[in-house]
């Protein structure tokens, strides 16, 4: 079958009745998922398996599959809106878009979010449709000192996120890596800063964490300094028309297709997810850009590299599911566990044996990705006015679904605890001017950077692997270059006293 | 008069507490239950083996019982806090659990968790078999041959499992007390990271099973050496079993349906009249046909007996670990 | 605020990390470097440890050289905290048992506290509890405890 004959058929296995339903119904479903703080892509897949027991296996994917794209898209909704990160992969996104949403910009913002989001998943799509098993062997040669590699390098854009103070954000760092740490220990099983409570020996969860950090602390805020005040609450506008000059325009498309190559290989990668993605594309982002301190303030560019990236490693991490049946990540583990059910284990022979079902799966995420840009083109201008609800009772349902959400999360009241005692932690280190990013972003990679090390130790106690390794030596030089290339380049510009630019979406 | 009014009073009392009494006893029996949906926790995340055995299982479970049965995941210390919370349950029937081999082994790192003989079982229905796997181009090619260069060289051969209190890494320790082999042990933190790192070559050996590798396998980016179940996998039909291979175990790690303790005997019959039922469904019977895990089906007293012996051999496996 | 207050303020913070630091270094005395036939390299306590260090190094690097910078927390802010903290702590532990009860006490507080009436206030967490309630328990299915409504209405 030729590859035009293939794209037909999976249309044609698409194109019907169910499986459109379904996926349209997905994506809305995954929208409202990733905007609610707390639920997420994992949350709404798992509570959606079990509707899919009947189903034919292309109605379960276009569920399925839809409710995953809209929902890594949806976590940029309350991002931009509310400053809380909807889904762990809104994590850097939250950073850029909240201040442009209070200058007014959040229809512009949600706007470009979408067509990132898009742009990111289509070609995501398409890598994995030519070139997945190519993309998965290679995937296959990461070892433990290469995703140790790999973390070494999400944990140093920490310093590209420092804000006005390197001690405050390392702290905040180190205070992450800590936090890794409470739980099991990987080897032995040796419960560590439990404190005998046996719901801490899990560990830390990343979502109850952040909700806690970012949506409990602005409750907190809000209640206690400026509920009583009289002050006048801020109201999230979207102003003026969501448009922007063609240069401009050019200038952020120019951006798209390194943070989707970026998205779709951190998403083949067994084991990192949006999230990682995410945080690799805006290090690389901020190191790259010529106005690198506009980052942090509400830059655009900055949005497009992330949302860009982390909706292409929904398309990445179906490579290792399909081309060797390994998930790579909670998500994709229930797809899989959708697949197991109807029979069919995907792996090598899969791409040989049915490739019809890989030219359905690549249409599914190209529909998928199609819907949600309408909704979000469209729903750019409406969202916003969902904020028009007087701030203290907005305050409280966003309370109330930030507790929601922490339950979600394992079913346990305890993940709600959690989520109020880093309310109060987020809250003071807000007034300590602590920045909150690092620590969430050293609390993801903390575990990978401790266990690939531990393991990379007992299979190799001598280290030289990470050297002789290609891939490790390559991250490494990348390490390097974040850190030692700019300054360079800075003395360069200096000493030829060309003017760096200023980015003009903060000051209009 | 006094005295009798008193009496007859007394006597009243005592009807109408003997009358609330049945009322109260029959709330309980088996007439009404089930009257409200039936939770069935499981203690790994969706999609994994464990929840996708509970699911189909509570599908057919449904049909018989007439109520439903709602799979709730309850992640968390290798399924530690849902057995927690199953233990600590109301005995009425309506919180159940589809176990792994947790209460087996839990109390070794925490002395106060549940174990087998603080539940009710009403059943066992999955045993799979431990597989020991090899990367594609690994030296070993047989499994005694294995076994005999970990027993040789101990602590030289790298073996990968899923974490200290899984059952893959159970396994491993019963087949170190079994063989006297000795392995260096590289945990990852769960199933799925286990074959990538295999077939990457990462690794040399893992304790894992054999259905969700089934792809690899095939396609020879991993080898299984031997699985310890009675009989060959039908669905790999060339990994000889332990006892094929001259070593004398077989074991698996099994999944069983279990209750709180004291939770009322006509109930318990009720769920294990519904779980027979849903064991013989053709419905299942195509489940495992499909994914491959394998059926085993024990019932309540057999069952207990069957976990009882296993945990011996469990508690052997410990100290053998231990031991050295 | 003098210009010596606020650079006090680091020094506090500078001071206050050095010491979780410390104590959070502290902790790991006594912990296993492995169980038996381990050959590792890298203990429990080896990372852990390292970032003690850290922080304390941070910590000292804030108190060392404070920055000019003014940290708007008044005590009475520090109180409120507490109390909301314990607040919501107590909702917590009510949504163990039944969330719908806990978000109608929280709601009705936090409404209360943001200049709400009394009346509305409950009437308002009535309904937003509710909604939240019913939305996620039904349409998402997620299994949220719900005892005391269950006791009341009998179900």
């Amino acid at each position: 079958m030729n590859s035009l004959d293939l794209y037909m058929l999976g249309w044609s296995n698409i194109f019907s009745f169910w499986p459109l339903l379904l996926l349209f119904v997905g994506v809305i479903v995954g929208v409202i998922f990733g905007a609610l703080p707390g639920l997420g892509a994992t949350a709404g897949v798992a509570i959606v398996v079990p509707l899919t027991y009947g189903m034919d296996l292309n109605a379960s994917l276009s569920l399925l599959l839809g409710i995953f794209c809209g929902a890594i898209f949806g976590g940029s909704i309350s991002a931009t809106l509310i400053n809380i990160p909807g889904v762990p992969a809104a994590m850097m996104t939250v950073l850029e878009a909240y201040p442009l949403a209070r200058a007014g910009k959040a229809g512009l913002v949600l706007a470009v979010s979408t067509i990132s989001s898009f742009l990111g998943g289509i070609f995501s799509a398409i890598m994995l449709a030519f070139f997945a098993p190519l993309l998965a062997s290679w995937a296959l040669r990461f070892g433990p000192q290469e995703y140790f590699m790999v973390a070494l390098l999400g944990i140093s854009v920490i310093v590209l996120i420092s804000g006005d103070s390197m001690p405050r954000a390392l702290f905040a760092g180190f205070l992450g890596l800590l936090l890794a740490t409470v739980g099991e220990e990987a080897l032995r099983g040796f419960p560590r800063y439990a404190f005998g409570v046996t719901d801490l020996r899990v560990g830390l969860h990343f979502i109850p964490v952040s909700l806690g950090l970012y949506g409990m602390a602005q409750v907190f805020n809000y209640l206690i300094d400026e509920a009583r005040s009289g002050q006048e609450p801020e109201i999230i506008r979207s102003l003026g028309k969501i448009t922007l000059p063609f240069r401009r325009v050019l200038s952020l498309l120019w951006v798209v297709p390194r943070n989707a190559v970026i998205g779709t290989i951190v998403g083949a990668l067994p084991g990192t997810g949006a999230t990682i993605g995410a945080i690799l594309s805006y290090g690389v982002e901020k190191r790259i850009s010529r106005t690198p301190e506009a980052f942090g303030k509400g830059h655009l560019e900055a949005i497009v590299a992330t949302e860009t990236s982390n909706n292409a490693t929904i398309g990445g991490a179906m490579i290792p599911l399909l081309a060797l049946g390994i998930p790579g990540d909670a998500t994709t583990a229930i797809i899989l566990g959708a697949f197991i059910l109807h029979g069919v284990a995907p792996g090598p022979t899969l791409f040989l044996q049915q490739p019809d079902l890989v030219s359905s799966i690549f249409v599914i995420i190209l529909l998928a990705n199609v819907i949600f840009l309408i909704v979000g083109l469209a729903g750019a201008r409406i969202f916003p006015k969902l904020l028009s609800i007087p701030k203290n009772i907005l305050m409280t349902i966003v309370a109330l679904l930030c507790m929601v959400g922490a339950f979600s999360v394992h079913n346990n009241a305890f993940d709600i605890g959690t989520m109020v005692v880093f309310g109060v932690v987020g809250y003071l280190m807000r007034k300590a001017h602590i920045p909150i990013a690092p620590l969430l972003l050293t609390l993801i990679l903390g575990p990978l950077l401790e266990s690939n090390i531990q393991r990379a130790a007992i299979i190799d106690p001598t280290f030289i692997g990470f050297l002789t390794s290609p891939i490790s030596l390559s991250i490494l030089i990348a390490i390097i270059a974040m850190f030692a290339v700019p300054p360079i380049i800075q003395r360069y510009k200096s000493a030829n006293a060309l003017p760096v630019g200023e980015d003009k979406e903060t000051t209009s | 008069m006094h005295f009798s009014v008193s009496k007859s009073i007394a006597r009243i009392i005592a009807a109408a507490g003997i009358a609330g009494m049945a009322i109260m006893a029959s709330g309980a029996s088996a007439q009404d239950y089930p009257d409200h949906e039936v939770t069935m926790l499981v203690g790994f995340n969706a999609g994994g083996a464990t929840d996708v055995i509970a699911r189909a299982l509570a599908d057919q479970m449904e049909k018989a019982l007439g109520q439903p049965v709602v799979v709730v995941n309850k992640s968390g210390a290798g399924g530690l806090l849902a057995l927690n919370e199953v233990a600590r349950a109301k005995p009425d029937g309506y919180t159940l659990m589809l176990s792994t081999a947790t209460p087996l082994t839990a109390s070794r790192s925490e002395p106060e968790a549940p174990t087998v003989d603080d539940v009710e079982v009403i059943g066992i229905v999955n045993l799979d078999g431990s597989a020991v796997l090899v990367k594609a181009d690994s030296e070993f090619k047989t499994l005694d041959a294995f076994f005999e260069a970990a027993k040789d060289k101990p602590n030289s051969v790298v073996m990968a499992h899923a974490g200290v209190g899984g059952s893959y890494y159970l396994n491993a320790l019963v087949w170190e007390a079994t063989t006297g082999a000795k392995f260096k042990y590289v945990p990852y933190g769960g199933g799925s990271e286990i074959y990538p790192a295999l077939a990457g070559g990462h690794v040399e050996s893992a304790s894992a099973v054999l259905s969700p590798a089934k792809q690899l396998i095939g396609s020879g980016q991993i080898r299984a050496l031997g699985v310890s179940s009675a009989e060959r996998n039908p669905s790999f039909p060339d990994v000889p079993t332990f006892k094929e291979s001259g070593i004398d175990l077989v074991w698996g790690a099994p999944k069983f349906v279990i209750a709180p303790k004291d939770t009322p005997e006509d109930v318990i019959a009720v769920l294990s009249d519904a779980l027979d039922q849903a064991m013989n469904s053709e419905e299942m019977n195509e489940f495992w046909a499909k994914t491959g895990y394998e059926k085993f089906y024990l019932k309540r007293d057999e069952a207990t007996q069957y976990l009882q012996n296993a945990q011996k051999s469990i508690n052997e496996a410990f100290a053998n670990a231990d031991g050295k | 605020m003098t210009h010596d207050s606020k650079m006090t303020h680091d020094r506090v913070i500078g001071g206050l990390i050095v010491i979780f630091g410390l104590a959070t270094g502290l902790m790991t005395i006594g912990w296993p470097a492995g169980y038996n036939s381990d050959s590792v390299i890298l203990t429990t306590y080896f990372f852990p440890r390292m970032i003690a260090i850290g922080m304390v190094l941070c910590g000292a690097w804030i108190a060392l050289r404070p920055e000019k910078r003014a940290m708007d927390l008044p005590f009475s802010s520090i109180l409120k905290l507490a109390a909301l903290a314990v607040f919501l702590l107590a909702v917590v532990h009510i949504a163990r048992r039944d969330f719908f009860i806990a978000g109608l006490v929280f709601g009705t507080v936090s409404l209360w506290i943001s200049r709400v009436g009394a009346i509305r206030s409950i009437l308002y967490a009535f309904l937003i509890s509710a909604v939240v309630f019913c939305v996620f328990r039904y349409a998402f299915s997620l299994q949220i405890p719900n005892e005391f409504v269950r006791l009341a209405l009998n179900i």
